[in-house]
C-alpha cells in the first residue's frame, strides 16, 4: 500500500522544499531578533510618543493574523506602487510578524536585569553603548534563549502559509505533488516527519546554544 | 588642605520624601570617613549621589578637580556633559553591598573590563594588574572562576579589587559586609584595613561594624534623617559623644 519508492523517487523534491523552509526561517529569525530589539529598545527607552507609536504598532502586527499579512503585503501594496519578490516579502513578513513577538521578550528580560548591575556599570565608568553590549544585553539575553527558540519552531509550524504567495515552501510543493499523483498518504506522512525532524532539530539547537552560553555553576 | 572630594548643599528627594537636605561634606586626600546612623538616615544615598549612579536634585560635587553643578532651589544647572561626568566618575571607586559583579564573565573579564575599555590599558597589562590585585586580597586561585563560584565573601574581595583596578581617589564603601555570612565578614573588613593601611586612596565607609569602624576613621560621622548630627574623631564618637541621639543609637548599637 505505502509507495516506498514513489516516495524515494520524489525525495529531491521534498528536500529542495525543505531547504527553502529552512532558509526562511532562519533570515526570519534572525530579521525577528534584530527587529525585535530595536521595537523593545524603542518601547523601554525612547520618548513617550514613539514608544508608545511603536508599542501600538507592534500590538497590531502581533495581533492580527500572518495569512492577513502574508495577503495585504503581496496583494494590497502593489496597488500602491509597492511590489516585493515573494521571497523577500516572505522573509519581511514572517521576520516582523515575529519580531513582535520577539520584542515582548527582549523588554522583559531587559526590564529583569537588576538595578545593582547598572549601578555597577556607572561605578566603573563604562561607556553606555558598551555597558549595553558587552555587559546588560548579554545577562538578559541568556534566559531569553528558550523563548526565541520557542518562537523560531512557532515560525516553523507557521511558514506553510507562505505557499499563498508562491514561495516553494514543503507544504506548498508537498500538496502540489499529492494533488497531482494521487499519494496523500505517502507526501503527507513525509511532510509530517520531515517537520518533526526540522523542529527537533530546531530544539536540539537551542538547547546547545543555552549550553555553550550557560555560566558554570 | 584641599578636600580630594567635596558634597555642597546636595539634596535628593524620592517621591515627595527628602532622604537629603542641604547635605555637606568634604574629604580630605587619603582620610577615611564612616558613616554611621539608623537605617533610612540617608547614608548610603550619599554615597549614591556622591558616586552619581542617582543624581542629586541639587546642589555641587567635586572630586579631585572635576565639579558637577546641579543647580539650586532657584533653578537648574545646565545639564552636564557627558566628557565631565565622565571624567568626574573617573576619580570615584564604589563597592557595593551586593557585590555587583557580573555574573556572565570569569573574574579576570571582570577585573580587566574597566581597565581596557574605560583607561584604555592594554589588555596584557590590564591582566598583570588584574593578577596583582587579586593577590592582595588572597584570590590568585579564583581567576578564571565565575563570580557564582564564589563565596560571598569572596566576591566582595574580587569587587574591591575591580573597584581598585581604575586607581581610584576616593573609594566608597556602601555596607559592603551586610549581605555576607557571620563568618565572612572578618575577611572582607580585612582587606578594607590592609589597603587603608598601604594606599593613599580615601575612603568613605557605611557600615554597621561598629568596631571597624573604630579602629579604620580618621573621622566618624552620625547621621539621622539626612543630615549630620554630630562627627568627630572615632575616639570622641565611640567614646564621649556629645549628642544625645549619638549616644542612644551608640547605646543600641553597643550593646543590644
Amino acid at each position: 500500500m505505502f509507495d516506498l519508492e514513489f516516495l524515494i523517487a520524489h525525495l529531491p523534491v521534498l528536500l529542495s522544499a525543505t531547504g527553502v523552509t529552512i532558509l526562511i526561517t532562519v533570515l526570519g529569525m534572525a530579521l525577528s531578533l534584530c527587529l525585535g530589539l530595536v521595537l523593545a529598545v524603542v518601547q523601554l527607552y525612547a520618548a513617550w510618543p514613539i514608544a508608545r507609536l511603536a508599542y501600538v504598532l507592534a500590538q497590531c502586527v502581533r495581533v492580527s493574523p500572518l495569512l492577513i499579512q502574508i495577503y495585504f503585503v503581496f496583494y494590497v501594496l502593489p496597488f500602491y506602487g509597492l511590489t516585493l519578490p515573494p521571497f523577500l516579502t516572505a522573509v519581511l513578513i514572517i521576520g516582523t510578524h515575529y519580531g513582535t513577538y520577539a520584542s515582548e521578550i527582549y523588554k522583559a528580560g531587559i526590564r529583569s536585569i537588576p538595578r545593582s548591575q547598572h549601578d555597577a556599570v556607572v561605578a566603573l565608568n563604562i561607556p553606555r553603548w558598551r555597558a549595553w553590549w558587552r555587559i546588560l544585553l548579554p545577562q538578559a539575553v541568556i534566559p531569553m534563549i528558550p523563548a526565541f527558540g520557542n518562537c523560531a519552531i512557532a515560525m516553523l509550524k507557521e511558514s506553510p502559509l507562505l505557499s499563498v504567495i508562491t514561495i516553494p515552501e514543503l507544504v506548498g510543493v508537498g500538496r502540489q505533488l499529492a494533488f497531482e499523483t494521487f499519494k496523500y498518504t505517502e507526501v503527507f506522512t513525509a511532510l509530517g516527519l520531515i517537520f518533526l525532524v526540522l523542529s527537533s532539530l530546531y530544539s536540539v539547537l537551542t538547547r546547545w546554544i543555552e549550553r555553550v552560553t550557560r555560566v558554570p555553576a | 588642605m584641599t578636600p580630594i572630594a567635596t558634597m555642597r548643599d546636595i539634596s535628593k528627594t524620592y517621591t515627595d520624601v527628602p532622604v537629603l537636605d542641604r547635605f555637606n561634606l568634604d574629604i580630605a586626600p587619603a582620610e577615611k570617613v564612616v558613616l554611621i546612623g539608623p537605617s533610612g538616615s540617608g547614608k548610603t544615598t550619599v554615597l549614591r549621589t556622591l558616586m552619581t549612579v542617582e543624581m542629586p536634585d541639587w546642589g555641587d560635587l567635586a572630586v579631585d578637580g572635576v565639579t558637577l553643578h546641579f543647580g539650586d532651589r532657584l533653578g537648574k544647572a545646565p545639564k552636564t556633559s557627558n566628557a565631565v561626568l565622565r571624567a568626574y566618575r573617573s576619580k570615584l571607586g564604589m563597592v557595593f553591598q551586593q557585590f555587583n559583579l557580573f555574573p556572565h564573565m570569569t573574574i579576570e573579564q571582570n577585573l580587566v573590563e574597566a581597565p581596557i575599555h574605560v583607561a584604555g590599558m592594554r589588555r596584557g597589562e590590564a591582566v598583570d594588574l588584574a593578577h596583582r590585585l587579586l593577590a592582595q586580597v588572597g584570590l590568585s586561585d579564583k581567576v578564571k572562576a565565575f563570580p557564582n563560584q564564589l563565596s560571598g565573601g569572596q566576591q566582595q574581595r574580587v569587587a574591591i579589587a575591580r573597584a581598585l583596578a581604575m586607581n581610584p581617589k576616593v573609594l566608597l564603601f556602601d555596607e559592603v559586609t551586610s549581605a555576607l555570612d557571620p563568618e565572612r565578614v572578618g575577611e572582607v573588613l580585612e582587606v578594607i584595613r590592609d589597603l587603608s593601611a598601604e594606599r593613599s586612596v580615601a575612603m568613605l565607609i557605611v557600615t554597621h561594624e561598629m568596631g571597624f569602624a573604630r579602629q579604620i576613621a580618621d573621622r566618624t560621622i552620625f547621621m539621622e534623617a539626612g543630615r549630620i548630627v554630630e562627627e568627630g574623631p572615632p575616639e570622641q564618637i565611640f567614646g564621649e559623644a556629645q549628642n544625645p541621639r549619638t549616644r542612644a543609637f551608640l547605646g543600641k548599637m553597643l550593646h543590644p
